[in-house]
């Protein structure tokens, strides 16, 4: 069955979208990740114009973390107030993205730069991910140091306007979680992904934050930057497809219900090789994607 | 009103006399609907024409600027490099015709005349300071890609005669056809040069619930954003609080 896409203004087969959903939706389930960084390489695989499929993801991410938050903060795991701040960053950080987009966009960068940032963003941390998981499955357990985060030392502790986050028990620089959200920002906005694995570690490793905080505070912070990009790229470009967000987030839900249940059911150290095979394998496509010549080196762009 | 069948009359006494010369052209439907189950279409129309003679319909989509970039090596990746962007390009085009390709090719100022075949659409770019041989090349790959696109045809239709001086040409439009002002011509060719014509106009647009999305994100864009973030807030906190994750 075809969909007709009202902004996009294109005709896609409906199963395909509706199982890419689910797709993206039971790994969000299994592995407690948004999914996103998968669902925005396919939907260029299908032949969604990134300007769409970027603009619609950043209206995606708003379902798929709103979900996730309400969990976490069922259970007191939200630190709201260092969210907050970082929402601050995120906005600057969005509207950068936003201004770097429609820059590569006219210079027809734009799918160059979302594959390159892909390949650096999902290599690093796919292989990061296989080191650990193969270590975890092979029983040999780390030593974990104890790393001081970044907030601690010497220079990021003279920083000015500190702030007490009592939930977090940190007293550091806002300089340091707004910076942080200028980094969340501009990945929704320009390569439309809530960068959960690139947030989490963020929190932890530079801010400090306990980890039992980080899933759910990171999750709060997306919601309103992923919100402030949405209009943003409504506003300024017109991408965003009701039609199509509406079609993921129905398969996400779908899949993230399947997800879950199997998860129960795996051990995490099997389940988190698998995660990163499948991240390494989208960063290989991506890479074939651009280092091999094309089979057509013209491309069409129709404004 | 008399005067206007009045004037009506009078146009029609004036049109009449010169039979010969006529082609009439319908099409089946005045407007393509483009819903959400749309999945391509066809535009037929119907005309007369003076049996001695030969016809050319064309049918072109709305204009738009289009930008045909070329990729070349740079540090290993392969990335767009050059570029050349033509104006006023028909988004869609196709076309019919009773000549075969000798006869036309015969004609070259017919042919570029009334814009026949892929090859006399006149697409040039803005600013001419690439050389001619990169200008032909992106030309060429611009409509090949149009082509693959099924915007543009890849050979000539040829009108179906139903009964002497009465026709019936059929076009196809694509899935994701562009939308807009599409313009039907017909031309009337003796001897190489255009006797008559006639253009009607097709209306290629979404309705119903797609056309009120689509306005609505066109008219009132802020409105639209919020109304897309409340979508996703409900939606998802509808699938937190009736599908239980736990």
């Amino acid at each position: 069955m075809q969909i007709y896409l009202p902004i996009a203004e294109m005709s896609v087969p409906a199963e395909s979208l509706l199982f890419l959903g689910v797709a993206v939706g039971f790994l969000s389930g299994v592995f407690g990740v948004g999914g996103g960084f998968l669902a925005t390489p396919f939907l260029l695989f299908m032949g969604i114009p990134p300007a769409i499929a970027v603009g619609t993801q950043a209206n995606q991410l708003i379902a798929t973390s709103v979900t996730g938050v309400l969990g976490h903060w069922r259970r007191g795991n939200v630190d709201f107030h260092l969210g907050g701040i970082m929402t601050i960053g995120g906005v600057i950080g969005a509207t950068f993205g936003i201004f770097v987009f429609r820059m590569l966009q006219h210079f027809g960068h734009i799918d160059i730069f979302i594959g390159i940032s892909y390949v650096l963003l999902l290599g690093t941390i796919g292989l990061m991910m296989l080191f650990e998981s193969v270590q975890a499955v092979l029983n040999r357990s780390k030593v974990t140091e104890d790393v001081q985060a970044l907030s601690q030392k010497e220079f990021f502790r003279n920083l000015p306007y500190k702030i007490r986050f009592g939930k977090s028990r940190l007293y550091m620089s806002a300089l340091l979680p707004i910076g942080v959200g200028v980094l969340g920002g501009f990945m929704v906005s320009v390569l439309g992904i809530g960068g959960g694995f690139v947030m989490v570690p963020a929190m932890i490793y530079i801010l400090g934050m306990p980890s039992l905080l980080v899933p759910g505070t990171s999750l709060y912070q997306i919601i309103f930057i992923s919100a402030f990009s949405c209009i943003l790229h409504a506003v300024a470009n017109g991408t965003v497809d009701v039609i199509l967000a509406l079609v993921m987030i129905v398969g996400g839900v779908v899949g993230a219900q399947i997800g879950v249940r199997l998860a129960k059911r795996i051990k995490g150290a099997p389940a988190r090789v698998a995660l990163a095979l499948i991240i390494i394998g989208v960063c290989i496509r991506m890479m074939v994607a651009l280092f091999i010549q094309p089979a057509d080196l013209y491309s069409l762009d129709i404004r | 009103m008399r005067f206007l069948f009045l004037t009506f009359a009078v146009l029609c006494a004036f049109a009449v006399p010169s039979r010969a010369d006529v082609m009439r052209l319908e099409l089946a439907e005045g407007r393509v609907d483009i819903t959400t189950g749309f999945n391509g279409t066809s535009v037929v129309l119907f005309g007369t024409m003076d049996t001695s003679a030969d016809i050319v319909v064309t049918l072109k989509g709305p204009e738009r600027t289009m930008i045909v970039r070329r990729k070349g090596k740079f540090l290993g990746t392969w990335m767009n490099r050059d570029s050349i962007e033509f104006r006023r390009v028909p988004s869609y085009y196709d076309y019919a015709v009773t000549m075969d390709n000798a006869e036309l090719a015969a004609y070259p100022a017919l042919l570029e005349e009334g814009q026949i075949g892929v090859d006399n659409l006149g697409l040039y770019p803005e600013d001419e300071d690439e050389s001619e041989q990169m200008i032909d090349v992106f030309r060429d790959s611009l409509i090949s890609q149009m082509q693959r696109k099924g915007f543009y045809p890849i050979k000539a239709h040829s009108p179906q005669i139903l009964s002497p001086g009465f026709f019936k040409v059929v076009f196809e439009l694509p899935p994701g056809v562009p939308t807009g002002i599409y313009t039907v011509e017909g031309l009337l060719v003796k001897d190489g040069s255009v006797t008559a014509r006639e253009s009607k106009t097709l209306q290629v647009g979404q309705v119903g619930f797609n056309a009120r999305v689509y306005t609505f994100g066109e008219e009132h864009s802020f409105f639209y954003g919020i109304f897309a973030i409340l979508m996703a807030l409900i939606s998802g906190w509808a699938a937190f609080t009736f599908l239980r994750r736990d």
